[in-house]
């Protein structure tokens, strides 16, 4: 289903569906974007993406997953429930959205997780397509088009007068519904917004395939992955910020009288993260940076089809020393 | 806008909340391992939980965390379920603290199990080393109870000294049936000890077996599974008579939060029982 | 910075390899994305290819000695060469199995302070040069100008020591002169109230993620396991709470107390934009006025938490 909406309009009805949603969109927060609680502004022109990715609000970085307590003296022990309450993010990019459902397939398989589903199915996800290429991304030759993606409930396009929009679920279709808001539109008119993002490149940067053949034949050279792990500093800024790294702690906190278990993030460059007690398969920095770039681009890829890398470019954009995940694969599909 | 509903779907259950386990006997094996017999306090569970030789379960001691081991307890002996602690960090001291009545998280049963399918009518050559054995212990026991199902039985296992033996009780009930050759060795002996020294490896070439209709299963310390896997490939064992334990650190056991992530396995999913035909298979330095 | 300067420093670095005096240089490499360099590793001549030294070079390479040991050569600006010192009064390294070579700094450029002068994202900038006492910033297409103080990072524009303390060759160059009308006042933020600058912190330390990237840049964060990775007992809880936060960040400041330089990585790097300098700047103030101690500056002055004088502030030991 094809729409169309004036911009005025569009704030209108965000404002409108907070009455039975939690309505976030794109805002400047302590100097970076992020999503915040929509309270009638602007939807923001420059914004390209978020400092964080949108997989905090879904799995988030504290969880807490049930306590204990001891009342009357007998251990007790309760699981705490999912987050509740409809949720409507707008302004999501089609990479992050992407990272959704490569998440989805590691946390909905064999012991499903609740916490994490719940966020997904009570939030209604909206996209806009982007206007700029982000600097460090290569989502396109990741297969993503940042003008078009069937990942959402539905997906805007800016227009002068205002956005198209195309609705791609049940639930998307519905919200488009008001039609005092809404005109109608077309494929047509879709096409015909279809635009570039600025500072996109003319010939991609890599072929896909060749990347997945060379991190797949890279994997026991070990020069290869020192060489280009040499400056890596081991914090975990490039896990934290990626959308579709989804490691995780298990953590206790115990306080008088009662305690919680929670979900935490955690991340496979820390030099702990495979330490037992004894052994530590991963003690050399190469081991964990050659790990997670063969995770990403070649054992998720064995269990899931799909790679677990949109190319949004943060990790590239944020890398305190400049480790460029694009050189790594650009090396290594030579 | 009635259509602004969730798709609530059946997916409710807490995979991360364990259920409650009573202490009912604690076991000193050595000085640094103790033995936890355990029972469910809800009693309906009792009856419904069931597991296969191999399986590992999460424990937690709540308020220091969780940690993975094995069920060493067999199926065929359902009245209460068994594992075997190691006191080296943070949960293992909190268990070492706990006693008869305490309660403790139990989350399981993950991952894959021994395939007794393949065992059956087989000879068995069982190889453990130190707490190593627990693991292995499932599966004797559970072995022994269908005991025509299988062939000739042998264990060998050993510790580094007599002090560091493991399930004494139960060696001495193998190493007087009958049915099952009894292996004991130590690395060093003392004063008192009669019985054989010398490495697992060495006196595993020295007993000799034959890798004909028989499966080897073996579990213990990283450089004794090394010697040992060289010492069967000199008995002329193929990668697909051997079957191990991978060691890796797991966390929540669910195939999630990619701790023990190894090629595009999960040892908490697709192992921790692997044959060595299939770790040859999934090309990895990392052990 | 003019290529016969990289040139001079590849001729200086080729022969301490060829001499086999050093087995490593630490210099810059020029960054693949905007407004930065990557820390370059040289192992041999053919490495130093990659030398780039035109601008940008804010990283503090001294970092990487923790983990490169023996004869290395490396670059440092005289921040650096501070973090140096404190390195080296630390016995993390030795003096003489280095070569240093000197890097005059005109003063590093924050891109973050560029786009808010300017009124705009820092992803539209587009390229920033420096011509003369101005800043040339090409915007979505269009060239505006930007006085230096308004575009240099808060700690260049009253750097204490340009020139560095430690070296074997100093190249040629420009350095940083103070900045008129920038002088250093006290963060206003130490004379609010308590319930205040309590909100502030809690703000900060809510948003941090515990990404390690400040305590991992940081040349004073040497411990070969760090405090936070210790669980038996846990000192610090792994939860990013913002409790264990605040936690964290006033335990580290106070672990490199009289060897945190300023170097200001840990700010420059931190994914969530937490002004942490705030924090080492009232560290070094206090350090300053309690012990009349600055960290980095004199190899032969020791460390006021491990020498005792009848005049320290503490009267418990008297």
């Amino acid at each position: 289903m094809y729409r169309k909406i004036a911009k005025e309009n569009l704030k209108k009805w965000l404002t409108d569906l907070k009455t039975q949603a939690e309505v976030l969109t794109p805002a400047k927060a302590n100097g970076l974007w992020t999503y915040r609680n929509f309270d009638g502004r602007d939807i923001p022109h420059n914004f390209q993406n978020s400092r964080l990715p949108p997989k905090g609000l879904f799995l988030e970085s504290l969880r807490a997953l049930f306590e204990w307590k001891f009342p009357g003296g007998s251990l007790e022990v309760r699981p705490l429930p999912a987050m509740d309450g409809l949720r409507v993010i707008f302004g999501l990019r089609p990479c992050d959205a992407r990272a959704l459902k490569i998440l989805e397939s590691i946390f909905a398989r064999d012991y499903p997780d609740v916490f994490y589903l719940r966020n997904l199915s009570r939030t209604l996800l909206l996209g806009q397509a982007c206007r700029v290429q982000c600097e460090g991304s290569f989502c396109s030759e990741m297969g993503i088009d940042s003008q078009d993606s069937t990942d959402f409930d539905i997906f805007f396009r800016e227009v002068p007068q205002g956005y198209l929009a195309r609705a791609l679920t049940a639930r998307g279709n519905a919200l488009l519904e008001r039609r005092d808001l809404f005109e109608e539109s077309s494929a047509e008119e879709w096409n015909l917004a279809q635009s570039k993002p600025r500072g996109s490149r003319e010939q991609p940067l890599f072929d896909l395939e060749r990347v997945k053949a060379g991190v797949a034949k890279s994997f026991p050279d070990e020069n290869f992955w020192k060489r280009f792990s040499a400056k890596c500093i081991n914090c975990g800024i490039c896990t934290y910020l990626c959308p579709t790294c989804h490691c995780f702690d298990l953590c206790d906190l115990q306080m008088p009288g009662q305690g919680m278990r929670f979900r935490c993030w955690d991340s496979c460059a820390f030099a702990d993260f495979t330490k037992m007690a004894v052994h530590n398969p991963r003690e050399e920095k190469w081991r964990r940076y050659r790990q997670r770039v063969s995770h990403k681009f070649h054992f998720f890829y064995q269990n899931f089809q799909a790679i677990a890398c949109v190319g949004c470019g943060r990790c590239v954009g944020h890398c305190p020393v400049n480790l460029d995940l694009r050189q790594v694969l650009l090396e290594a599909a030579r | 806008m009635n259509s602004l509903k969730t798709d609530d779907s059946a997916r409710e259950k807490n995979i991360y909340q364990p259920h409650l386990m009573e202490i009912i006997k604690v076991i000193s094996e050595t000085g640094d391992t103790k033995t936890f017999h355990i029972q469910f306090v809800e009693p309906s569970l009792r009856e419904t939980f069931s597991f296969l030789s191999g399986q590992f379960a999460e424990y937690s001691v709540f308020g220091e965390g969780e940690a993975p081991f094995c069920i060493s307890s067999s199926p065929t002996r359902p009245d209460h379920l068994e594992f075997s602690v190691k006191r080296i960090g943070r949960v293992t001291h909190a268990l070492h603290q706990l006693n008869p009545g305490d309660l403790i998280g139990f989350r399981g049963p993950y991952g894959n199990h021994f395939p007794l399918d393949r065992l059956k009518g087989k000879n068995l050559l069982f190889i453990g080393g130190g707490i190593g054995l627990a693991p292995l212990r499932s599966l004797i026991h559970n072995v022994l109870d269908n005991r025509t199902d299988y062939g000739d039985i042998t264990i060998l296992y050993g510790a580094r000294s007599p002090q560091d033996l493991c399930f004494k009780y139960d060696l001495e009930t193998w190493g007087r049936n009958p049915l099952v050759k009894m292996i004991i060795t130590v690395d060093v002996g003392d004063a008192d000890w009669r019985g054989k020294v010398g490495l697992v490896p060495v006196v595993l070439e020295e007993i000799g077996a034959s890798p004909n209709g028989a499966v080897a299963i073996t579990c213990g310390p990283p450089i004794m599974i090394r010697y040992t896997l060289k010492s069967l490939e000199k008995l002329s064992f193929s990668p697909s008579q051997i079957w191990t334990t991978l060691e890796m650190k797991m966390k929540c056991g669910l195939g999630k939060c990619g701790r023990c992530n190894i090629g595009p396995l999960y040892v908490c999913k697709d192992g921790p029982v692997f044959s060595l035909e299939e770790i040859l298979h999934f090309s990895s330095d990392e052990f | 910075m003019p290529e016969k300067i990289e040139k001079e420093l590849i001729g200086i670095v080729s022969r301490l390899f060829d001499e086999g005096r050093i087995h490593h240089f630490l210099g810059y490499g020029k960054g693949t994305v905007k407004f930065k360099t990557t820390p370059l590793i040289a192992r041999n001549q053919e490495d130093l290819r990659e030398l780039w030294l035109e601008d940008f070079c804010a990283p503090n390479l001294t970092l990487y000695l923790k983990d490169i040991k023996g004869q290395v050569g490396l670059l440092v600006k005289g921040c650096d060469s501070r973090s140096l010192v404190s390195l080296i009064k630390e016995g993390q390294v030795r003096r003489e199995d280095l070569y240093v070579v000197g890097l005059p700094c005109p003063g590093q450029i924050d891109p973050g302070k560029v786009a808010g002068a300017l009124g705009c994202e820092s992803e539209e900038l587009e390229e920033i040069t420096r011509r003369g006492p101005e800043m040339v910033v090409r915007v979505n297409g269009q060239e505006k100008t930007l006085p230096k103080s308004l575009a240099l990072m808060d700690k260049c524009l009253n750097c204490p020591y340009p020139k560095p303390l430690i070296f074997d060759s100093l190249l040629p160059g420009e350095y940083v002169a103070p900045v008129p009308g920038a002088t250093p006042t006290e963060d206003e933020l130490c004379r609010r109230p308590v319930p205040e600058k309590w909100a502030f912190w809690a703000e900060q330390f809510r948003r941090c993620l515990r990404c390690y990237a400040c305590r991992n840049v940081c040349p004073a964060c040497f411990c070969p396991r760090c405090i936070v990775e210790e669980n038996m007992p846990q000192w610090v809880s792994p939860l990013a709470t913002m409790g264990d936060n605040f936690v964290f960040h006033l335990l580290r400041l106070m672990h490199v107390a009289g060897t945190c330089t300023s170097c200001g990585e840990c700010q420059r790097v931190c994914p969530m934009g937490i002004p942490l300098m705030k924090l080492n700047e009232k560290m070094t103030d206090d350090l300053r006025e309690l012990f009349g101690y600055v960290a980095g500056v004199d190899l032969d002055r020791p460390f006021p938490f491990r020498t005792y004088r009848q005049e320290d502030p503490d009267d418990f030991i008297r």
